[in-house]
């Protein structure tokens, strides 16, 4: 009997294991779209999901015969996982990506080029300058859906207790913030991120770009370290360590805590993007603080930013993801996802809403789009970033002089 | 004649039956991982595109002249034996304690089980915080409760700093699971051997010393080669804390190899780290076992 029921179990078990496992369920052919996609989307610094579910939950209504799975790795581990996902045949249909992210799925051949997918006239309701920055080797491999300036924010109070005005070039800066600077009442005259992707990929780039310098040469050769990289990293390095004007621990300064530091009052200046402005109204809603364009050295520059829609070739269903991803970037959806996450639409109907145009904030930061920079999409970029933090850090610990920082960062690159 | 002979051969072959699952699983998880590893390590691998180009020993050379990875293999030497030995010495002194009797030694024993129930993940950020130079527990209660500094300290800012603190936490989340060991292995110690040893007059150290560290001696050396090799390898506490920085001063080889891995997506690398890790790993343990039973003869 014991023998018996011993088979029994163990025939259950291996039935149960044959046939175990998930798999994407088939689309359904036929009239109408049917079947499942799956989505990941950013988790951004203003929560995303309610509006995420609420353009998904409106999308099945239209479409009953329709699953959209969204799934949101944690944003510091989006990236690896998107990687891992896709190595091993698990990517998703599509997935909200960093720009700068996109060009190694674009060299690994693994997403379309969007033009080849999607209508001619759909691609025209975008902001063409904007558009293009998901152009990359000629092809429209990301759409990108939301940008980014940057912009300085003050703190009114601290500026108005110190009798200075807001520097209109790094010149006039170091004054202003030495004035806007007590450590002994905790407050600094600029929170500066040390720590962190945007410690080289922003804030570097404020100085470098403003002072004339070019990532790479007409050869593609990196040049961080030319003259406009050592004048930069130099004037960056003398905030920290001569004239004392961040908060001290700059380079244990992640993003997150950089903008804790303006929320709480601690800095009179920091540089960061419109999401700080729903941050702060939802945070801080007592702070009285403006938003002005970021100094000047030789050039008067701001960072771009955008974040693309990348759609996957493994896709089992692309003819519902490529009609998702159109009602996602359809111009009533974007006006709700955009505003909701306090940065600015790239489709041209929303970019004209009050929502937007109204805002007294947002509206530096779309003055300053036209203007706007944005790091090159280039393979090497994510090396590039990291030796270039190293070279940041190294000067803040007043551990290499900048010429020599920049110098290893550059022969690190090249050589790794 | 023919049933009988086909029961014997099953009686033959019935326990490898029996192991033919544990041995599937050990390979599928263990073994084939580490010869795909090893294969890759020849390569350039492209686990986007799934493309694969032959370099021979290009990834092992590299790591072998490479400064930094010379550096980090050092320091994560240091790491190992540091979180080991602090951890071994106070489990042993907490074995020690909770083998006696005293008030609310089971709520005493509870709080020390706690790190191991908490994942490491969790206890890595709890500290993070805590570190945190601006609002951490840290700096607020040295600053404002008692007054011994006068700003606040960055922790976590830089690698003379960041790296004690992980030592720290490494021989904190450690201390649970060894000390358990050490204490089970203490108390199966046969307890008229202290008795005896009480009649012929000896001290409570002398009792320790003579009798109790020989018998739980071959435990305590091997939770030292089981740590060993978990905290070489421990990835999440120095990951969650500082990535490995600031300037790569608190980087491991496992942290490495993960920034190679999906950070820089060169794969061929990163499986010459890992396998370089398992041939390290390897040795010291055949080394290790072999002195351990050659002094137990």
């Amino acid at each position: 009997m014991k023998k018996k029921l011993l088979l029994v179990c163990g025939l259950v078990l291996i039935a149960g294991l044959l046939f175990a496992g998930g798999g994407q369920e088939e689309g359904t052919a036929g009239e109408g779209l049917g079947g499942e996609i799956t989505l990941w989307y950013f988790e951004y610094e203003i929560n995303s999901q309610e509006d995420m579910e609420f353009i998904a939950n409106r999308y099945m209504e239209l479409n009953p015969d329709v699953k959209v799975v969204l799934e949101s790795p944690p944003i510091d581990q989006y990236h690896d996982r998107l990687i891992t996902a896709v190595g091993a045949g698990e990517a998703p249909d599509l997935a909200m990506n960093a720009t700068a992210w996109m060009t190694e799925l674009a060299e690994a051949g693994v997403i379309f080029d969007w033009e080849t997918q999607v209508p001619a006239a759909f691609i025209d309701t975008f902001v063409q300058n904007m558009l293009e920055t998901g152009r990359f080797k000629g092809k429209l491999y990301g759409l990108p859906y939301l940008a980014t300036s940057r912009g300085m924010f003050i703190n009114d109070t601290i500026y108005s207790k110190a009798g200075v005005k807001p520097a209109k070039t790094w010149e006039e800066f170091v004054p202003a913030a030495k004035a806007t600077t007590n450590a002994a009442e905790e407050y600094y005259g600029l929170a500066l991120q040390g720590a962190g992707v945007e410690n080289f990929a922003a804030w570097f780039l404020y100085f470098f770009w403003s002072f004339g310098g070019e990532i790479f040469d007409g050869q593609g050769n990196l040049t961080i370290n030319s003259a406009a990289g050592v004048k930069a990293l130099t004037y960056m390095g003398d905030l920290v360590n001569k004239h004392k004007v961040t908060q001290p621990n700059v380079t244990a300064t992640d993003l997150p805590e950089q903008l804790n530091l303006f929320k709480a009052g601690n800095a009179g200046s920091t540089i960061t993007g419109p999401w700080l402005i729903g941050i702060l109204a939802s945070d801080a809603p007592d702070l009285e603080y403006s938003v002005v364009p970021i100094p000047a050295g030789e050039q008067q520059i701001t960072l771009g930013v955008t974040d693309s829609l990348v759609f996957f070739k493994d896709s089992d269903n692309p003819e519902v993801a490529k009609d998702f991803a159109q009602h996602f970037l359809s111009p009533e959806m974007q006006t709700r996802w955009v505003s909701g996450r306090g940065m600015i639409p790239i489709i041209q109907e929303s970019s004209k809403d009050p929502i937007f145009t109204g805002n007294e904030k947002l509206k530096v930061f779309l003055e300053m789009l036209p203007s706007a920079r944005f790091a090159p999409l280039d393979p090497r970029w994510t090396r590039i970033m990291e030796e270039g933090g190293k070279a940041l850090q190294s000067v803040y610990l007043g551990q290499a002089n900048p010429k020599d920082a920049l110098d290893k960062a550059v022969d690190n690159v090249n050589r790794m | 004649m023919n049933r009988y002979f086909g029961y014997r051969i099953l009686q033959r072959i019935r326990p490898v039956l029996f192991l033919l699952p544990s041995a599937f699983f050990i390979f599928g998880l263990v073994y084939y991982p580490v010869i795909n590893a090893a294969i890759i390590s020849f390569f350039d691998y492209n686990v986007l595109s799934r493309e694969m180009s032959f370099v021979g020993l290009k990834n092992y050379l590299f790591i072998f002249n490479e400064p930094l990875f010379i550096t980090i293999f050092q320091r994560t030497i240091v790491w190992t034996v540091t979180v080991v030995g602090g951890t071994t010495i106070v489990a042993l002194a907490l074995a020690r304690l909770l083998d006696v009797q005293f008030p609310m030694k089971a709520v005493v024993r509870s709080i020390f089980i706690l790190p191991w129930a908490t994942s490491l993940a969790l206890s890595a950020m709890l500290y993070r915080w805590a570190l945190n130079s601006e609002r951490g527990l840290l700096n607020y209660t040295l600053k404002e409760v008692l007054h011994v500094i006068d700003q606040n300290v960055g922790w976590l800012a830089t690698g003379q700093t960041a790296f004690p603190w992980l030592i720290y936490v490494g021989i904190w989340v450690s201390i649970p699971f060894t000390t358990l060991v050490i204490l089970a292995s203490m108390q199966s110690v046969p307890r008229d051997l202290y008795e005896a040893c009480a009649l012929d007059g000896a001290s409570g150290i002398q009792r320790y010393r003579y009798i109790t560290l020989p018998s739980i001696r071959p435990i305590i050396l091997i939770t030292i080669l089981v740590n060993f090799i978990a905290v070489f390898n421990s990835f999440p506490i120095i990951w969650v804390m500082t990535e490995g920085g600031p300037v790569n001063e608190t980087d491991i080889m496992v942290t490495i190899l993960y920034k190679e891995a999906f950070k820089f997506l060169n794969f061929g690398r990163a499986s010459a780290v890992a396998v370089l890790i398992f041939v390290f790993l390897f040795i010291i343990s055949v080394f290790y076992l072999i002195m351990l039973s050659r002094q137990e003869q």
